[in-house]
Parts: C-alpha cells; sequence; structure tokens
C-alpha cells in the first residue's frame, strides 16, 4: 500500500500540491484527474520515489520511497509521458539483459503484448514512433510483475485501439491483486475500468471516491427550449454538455437536487459520467473564484 | 552493477582502443612531419590542429557515457535504488578515470618512442616540481576529477535539462543567480587571462565552480536530498576542499623562503602564489629568475617583485643568450629601460657563444617591440658591431613611419644592402613593407 502523508511540493516558489494525503490500496485502479500543470505528474514521481517532497512523505509498505537505499525497487515501475529514454543497444539485448534483474518478468505475456501489437524489439528505443515507445515502456512495465505500476499520460499517444488493448490488459493486473495509479487528460476510456477517482484542483485533493459511490451523489438534469426552473439558477447547477436534440444537461450534487421540487421530465436518465463531474469541479470552482 | 555495467559499458573499451590507436597513429604523422620540417614556425595549421587533437584525445572517453544519466529516471526505483545507481555512477567515472589515466600514459611512451629525448635547453622542470609536491599533485588529481564529474554528469539527460531550464522563463531570484554564475564566470576568465593572479587562487575559483556545478548536476541526476539543500552541501564541500588548499599554501610560502630547498620547487611556489610570497633580497630575486628561461614566469616574476631588481642584477648569472634574451625581451616591455643596455648585452652574448650573427625568432621578436629616434638608429648602423647594424634596421622597421624608414634606407643604401644579403629574417620582415 502506498500512503502519502501530508505532502508539499513547490517549483521555484510555486505551490504545485498543499499538504495533500492520500492511500493507494492493492488490487484498484485509480485515477487522477485534473487540469493541465495541476500537479498529477508530480505527484506520481513521488509515489515512485523520483521526486522528493518538500514537506511530508511517501511510504511503500511502511518504507520512505525517497529513501536512498530503499528495499522494494522490483515492487513499484513508474511509466512517464516523457519517453526520453536512450539505450546504447537495440530493445532486445537491452531486454535480454534487464530481466535477470527482475525477478518477475512474465516473458509469455510480453511476447503476447509484442505480437498483438506488432512491435519489432529489434530496434533501439530511439527509432520508435512516440506512439510505439510508450507501448514498449508499458509492455516492460507489465511484464515486470511490479506490484504498483504508476502511469503517466499514457493513453494520450497511443492509438485507439492500443489504448483499448491496454486498458483490458490494466484490468486483468488490477483483477490479480495488483494496483494500478494512472493520470489522464482523456477520462472517457477510464470510465469502466476505474475503481477509484482523485480530482486535483487548486494544490489539493477536491474529490477522492470510489467510482461505484459517485453516481449516487450527482444528478444530471436536462433544459430543453425555453424551459425554466429555478434549478437552472443554482451556482451548483453546472453545464454539462448539449445532447443531440439541443436539450442542454447540467450535473447537480444530489442534496441540491433535494432543495428543489424537480418534475420528472426535466431529469435526465443517464447517470453521470467521469466527465460530467471533472467538468462540474472544475466549473464549480472557477465560479466560486469569480465570486 | 553487472547487468548496468553490461547495458551501460557496452562497446564502451573498444571504443576506447579505437581512439587511442587514432590519437597514437596521429602522433606518428605528427611526429614525422615535425621531423622533416626543421623550423617549427613553418609547420603547417593542421599539423597543430592534429597535435591539439592529440592532447585532448584522452578526455574522449568521458563523452562516451551511453546515456546512464538520461535513463537514471527509468531505474530510480525500478530494480534499483540510488544507492547502486549512485555507485554504479562512480564505478563508470573510475573506470573512465583509469581509461583516460591510460591513454595518457600510452600517449606518454608513444611521444618518448616517436621523439627521442631533446638535449640541451630543454627539461623538465614542471614535472619534477609537480611530483616534488605530493600535496599540491593530490589536488591536481582531486581537481581534475571533480572537473571531468562536473562536466561529465552534463551529458546525456542533464544537458537537455540545463539547456531547457535556461531557456525557461526565469524569476527575478532565479535571473539574478544566473547574472551571478556569468558574473563569476567572467571574473574567472579575467583571472585566467592575468597572469597577475596567483595560481592558488585561480585554483580556488575553478574548485568552487566545480563544486557547485556537481553538487547541482549531481543532485539533478540523483535527486538525493531537497533542491534548496543543493547550496549547503557545495559549501561545506568548498570548505572541505579549500581549507586544506589554503594550508598546503601556507607551507608553500614557508617553503619558498627555505633555501635548503630546490629553487625550481621554490620557482613553483611562487608562480603558485604570486604576490603572497612575500619579500625577496636581490640575491633572491636574481636567483629565481636565473632558475627559469620562460618568457612568463620571467614577466610573472618581475611584477612578484614590484620592478625593484636592476636590469644589471638581473643579468647577473645568465649563461646563454636564449635565456637573456627572454629575460630582456620581458624587462624591456615592462618599463623600456635602456636599450642600448640591452643591446650592447645581447651582443656580448652573440659574442662570447660564437653562435653567428644571423637574427633568430627570439632576437626578430624582442627588436621589433623596440623604438628609437633617427639618430640614435644611425649610430646602432654605423657601429663595427654587425649585431646592433641589425638591431638597427629592425628597430628602424619597427619605430620609423613610412616616409622616415624610406629617407633612413635611402641614406644608409649601402649598409642595409649588405645585411639584407646576409639575413634570412631581415629579407622576410622587409619584404612586409
Amino acid at each position: 500500500m502506498i500512503k502519502v502523508k501530508n505532502l508539499t511540493k513547490s517549483y521555484d516558489g510555486n505551490l504545485v500540491l498543499d499538504d495533500i494525503s492520500l492511500s493507494i490500496e492493492p488490487g484498484k485502479l485509480t485515477t487522477l484527474l485534473g487540469q493541465n500543470g495541476c500537479g498529477k505528474s508530480t505527484l506520481l514521481r513521488m509515489m515512485s520515489g523520483f521526486e522528493l517532497p518538500d514537506s511530508g512523505s511517501v511510504e511503500y509498505n511502511n518504507e520512505k520511497l525517497g529513501s536512498i537505499n530503499f528495499s522494494k525497487t522490483h515492487d513499484i515501475c513508474f511509466v512517464h509521458e516523457k519517453l526520453d529514454y536512450l539505450f546504447p543497444l537495440t530493445m532486445d539485448k537491452y531486454l535480454e539483459m534487464m530481466v535477470e534483474r527482475i525477478p518477475n518478468w512474465d516473458q509469455k505475456i510480453f511476447d503476447k503484448m509484442l505480437n498483438a501489437r506488432r512491435i519489432d524489439i529489434k530496434k533501439n528505443f530511439i527509432d520508435y514512433s512516440r506512439g510505439q515507445k510508450m507501448q514498449v515502456a508499458l509492455m516492460i512495465a507489465i511484464a515486470s510483475n511490479a506490484q504498483v505500476l504508476l502511469l503517466d499520460e499514457i493513453t494520450s499517444v497511443i492509438d485507439v485501439y492500443g489504448r483499448k488493448y491496454f486498458l483490458e490488459i490494466l484490468s486483468d493486473y488490477v483483477k490479480s491483486g495488483k494496483t494500478v495509479v494512472i493520470t489522464t487528460n482523456i477520462i472517457n476510456e477510464l470510465e469502466f475500468y476505474t475503481d477509484r477517482l482523485v480530482i486535483i484542483k487548486d494544490q489539493k485533493i477536491k474529490l477522492d471516491e470510489s467510482v461505484t459511490d459517485i453516481p449516487g451523489k450527482f444528478i444530471k438534469i436536462r433544459k430543453k427550449g425555453e424551459l425554466y426552473h429555478e434549478v437552472f439558477d443554482d451556482p451548483k447547477c453546472i453545464w454539462a454538455g448539449v445532447n443531440s436534440d439541443r436539450s442542454i444537461s447540467f450535473v447537480v450534487p444530489s442534496e441540491v437536487i433535494k432543495k428543489y421540487s424537480i418534475p420528472e421530465d426535466i431529469y435526465d436518465k443517464r447517470k453521470s459520467s467521469l466527465e460530467d463531474i471533472f467538468i462540474y469541479y472544475f466549473t464549480q470552482s472557477e465560479h466560486e473564484n469569480a465570486a | 552493477m553487472k547487468t548496468l555495467h553490461s547495458i551501460f559499458h557496452d562497446k564502451l573499451i573498444k571504443r576506447w582502443l579505437m581512439i587511442v590507436l587514432g590519437s597514437v597513429f596521429i602522433m606518428y604523422v605528427v611526429g614525422i612531419n615535425a621531423g622533416i620540417i626543421k623550423n617549427f614556425s613553418e609547420l603547417s595549421s593542421w599539423t597543430y590542429f592534429a597535435a591539439f587533437a592529440v592532447a585532448v584525445s584522452p578526455f574522449v572517453v568521458f563523452s562516451l557515457n551511453n546515456h546512464f544519466s538520461k535513463n537514471i529516471n527509468w531505474l530510480i526505483n525500478y530494480n534499483y535504488n540510488r544507492k547502486e545507481l549512485i555507485s554504479f555512477f562512480f564505478f563508470s567515472q573510475g573506470l573512465k578515470v583509469v581509461l583516460a589515466v591510460s591513454h595518457f600514459l600510452i600517449l606518454f611512451f608513444a611521444f618518448t618512442f616517436f621523439y627521442n629525448p631533446m638535449s640541451g635547453s630543454r627539461n623538465y622542470n614542471i614535472f619534477e616540481s609537480y611530483v616534488s609536491s605530493d600535496l599540491f599533485y593530490l589536488y591536481i588529481g582531486l581537481t581534475f576529477v571533480l572537473v571531468v564529474f562536473g562536466v561529465s554528469s552534463l551529458f546525456g539527460a542533464n544537458k537537455q535539462e540545463v539547456l531547457r531550464s535556461r531557456v525557461k522563463k526565469v524569476g527575478l531570484k532565479r535571473s539574478l543567480y544566473t547574472y551571478g554564475a556569468i558574473g563569476l564566470g567572467l571574473i574567472l576568465l579575467k583571472s585566467l587571462s592575468d597572469s597577475n593572479i596567483p595560481l592558488f587562487l585561480i585554483l580556488s575559483g575553478v574548485v568552487l565552480i566545480a563544486i557547485y556545478a556537481s553538487v547541482w548536476t549531481f543532485n539533478r541526476t540523483f535527486r538525493i536530498f531537497k533542491r534548496k539543500e543543493n547550496h549547503k552541501f557545495a559549501a561545506v564541500f568548498s570548505i572541505v576542499y579549500i581549507m586544506p588548499l589554503l594550508l598546503v599554501s601556507f607551507f608553500i610560502k614557508t617553503d619558498i623562503h627555505n633555501k635548503n630547498i630546490k629553487i625550481s620547487q621554490r620557482l613553483t611556489g611562487v608562480n603558485l602564489l604570486g604576490h603572497f610570497s612575500g619579500d625577496f633580497d636581490s640575491q633572491e630575486q636574481v636567483n629565481l629568475l636565473v632558475a627559469t628561461t620562460s618568457k612568463s614566469e620571467h614577466s610573472d616574476l618581475l611584477k612578484v617583485f614590484e620592478k625593484k631588481i636592476s636590469l644589471e642584477t638581473a643579468l647577473e648569472g645568465i649563461q646563454t643568450d636564449y635565456h637573456a634574451l627572454s629575460l630582456l625581451d620581458t624587462l624591456s616591455t615592462l618599463d623600456k629601460r635602456n636599450l642600448a643596455l640591452v643591446i650592447n648585452r645581447m651582443s656580448n652574448f652573440k659574442k662570447e657563444n660564437k653562435l653567428g650573427m644571423d637574427f633568430d625568432s627570439q632576437t626578430f621578436s624582442f627588436f621589433r617591440k623596440q623604438k628609437l629616434d633617427i639618430r640614435d638608429l644611425t649610430d646602432l648602423l654605423n657601429n663595427r658591431d654587425t649585431f646592433k647594424q641589425y638591431a638597427a634596421i629592425f628597430i628602424a622597421k619597427s619605430s620609423l613611419d613610412g616616409s622616415e624608414f624610406i629617407s633612413f634606407v635611402a641614406t644608409n643604401q649601402n649598409s642595409i644592402d649588405k645585411k639584407i644579403l646576409d639575413s634570412r629574417y631581415l629579407r622576410k620582415w622587409l619584404s612586409k613593407k
């Protein structure tokens, strides 16, 4: 289990994360959401032990990740979006040597992924396209069978079939009791795989909920044409998108809905998506800031 | 360690061997050229370039980093912890230091093999002094290692990061740091170009910069401590390093004035400490001046002595014309002493050593800087001493303007024509008119 305790981090005087605490439990896929530059990647870097916090700590099974002689190095694998690794050898030769060092290496699954994604391993890493680089890094991470996979923006560069393929594999990975923490900007694709959602906004954690608990907390309502209802004036009634019949959907917290008597036909039958919730949190914060 | 060694040192030894063989081959080719063309000034520019390439070739091994630092952020806590990665980093750098030193040794033996040890004026005082001062030698070695760490850690990922951070928008505080660093760099360059600054001060400055650069880049790579703590660590390392240097300087100062110690060693000490060497009586000044034939060392010494020494005293004990010319050249450049006295002295050296009368590059360089009026030049030209006649023509060319020089040549046509026929240097010099 990874425990983040009162973690604060700033760069050049700019506060990025402020007193954040979080526990990442095994057997779950946790998604970190937030606007660009909100500190998602910084948090992952500190969870991998690569970056050190200004204050607070990050521990894995009661051992500090920033420690110089961290012992559980086979348990954590971090794949980040900066794909500027440079290996002096072709990947097959590199892995031939490197796997000696990885105790739980699963050659079978690695070969399976290679075949499925048709990636030539006899190339130098630098010769792959950006998407291929990400896939190779991801394949190595998955085949390493680490207890914790930390994946930073992996979905943004992989093609749509590839994304689906790897998300399925990650889903199985989590089912085997391992942990995956992922940051992304493409929210919808993760909707069906995520167990837990963490939203970071203004250097703080704004939401940390199990995905199964979220739908009950938000209701979607729909405004057609000139229809008026006082709920639409509520500052917590947030625009969530335009539908095909030109009606507009809004997402509203359940406790707000309870304050109003809303006719049945206003209710949107669809449940709130992760994207709706993401939009809700960010639009609401902006409203609060403007107020 | 074994796995990292297999991955990141792949082909390292093979490439190093290629570089060693290449540099030895270039040295051999340069050796043939230097042997065929006797006159040093006629060596072509590519030969200098080749010689330079040979001289820097041992450092090339530090650029063969096989991207280890580029992969640190991939490897930290993924099958390797920081301790293992740092151990490998030091092993890698240590291996490269060993390869570089071996390369130097191979080049040194190749040099002695291709070039027979020269007789006469050349000696190896510098090496002798360094070897005899163990502590100083240790410092040179440590400084070398530090500079190497600093520079080599800039290769790979860090170089990109450093370059990237340079182009990012920086706040006032950071830009002040940047300007401070640039200022410090400029001061250092100025110090290096000004031989008046004692070597131990320059060394301390270089060490300070090397330590800060090393700590900063090292922590940027391995993230062992917080960024704010960089200064603290660098300051501690600097004090640990510079304090003994000051201590050694103190011992060197004591040794400089100890007459039981070899003069060549004391001379090295004066070069190191410069103005901090203390006062010398005139006999000591002469001893030190006589101990070297280097023009730059003469110049440095005279600055240290604050020009108190007289020309006659300075020339005492000097035995060869090469040595005297170097010293006379320095003296005349520094305060334009009595040129007639200098020329007299030079003429005597020429006669005493029976070295003939043709001008060589030393005398050429010396007279080019002198100035005399037409009357003194005519006196010199009409002197029976052939050396003085040459001197008159050279100085006339340097100090008279176009019409004056033409008039001087026309008035003394016969004397000058004869000298032109005798001297290759003079012909070359006048043909540039």
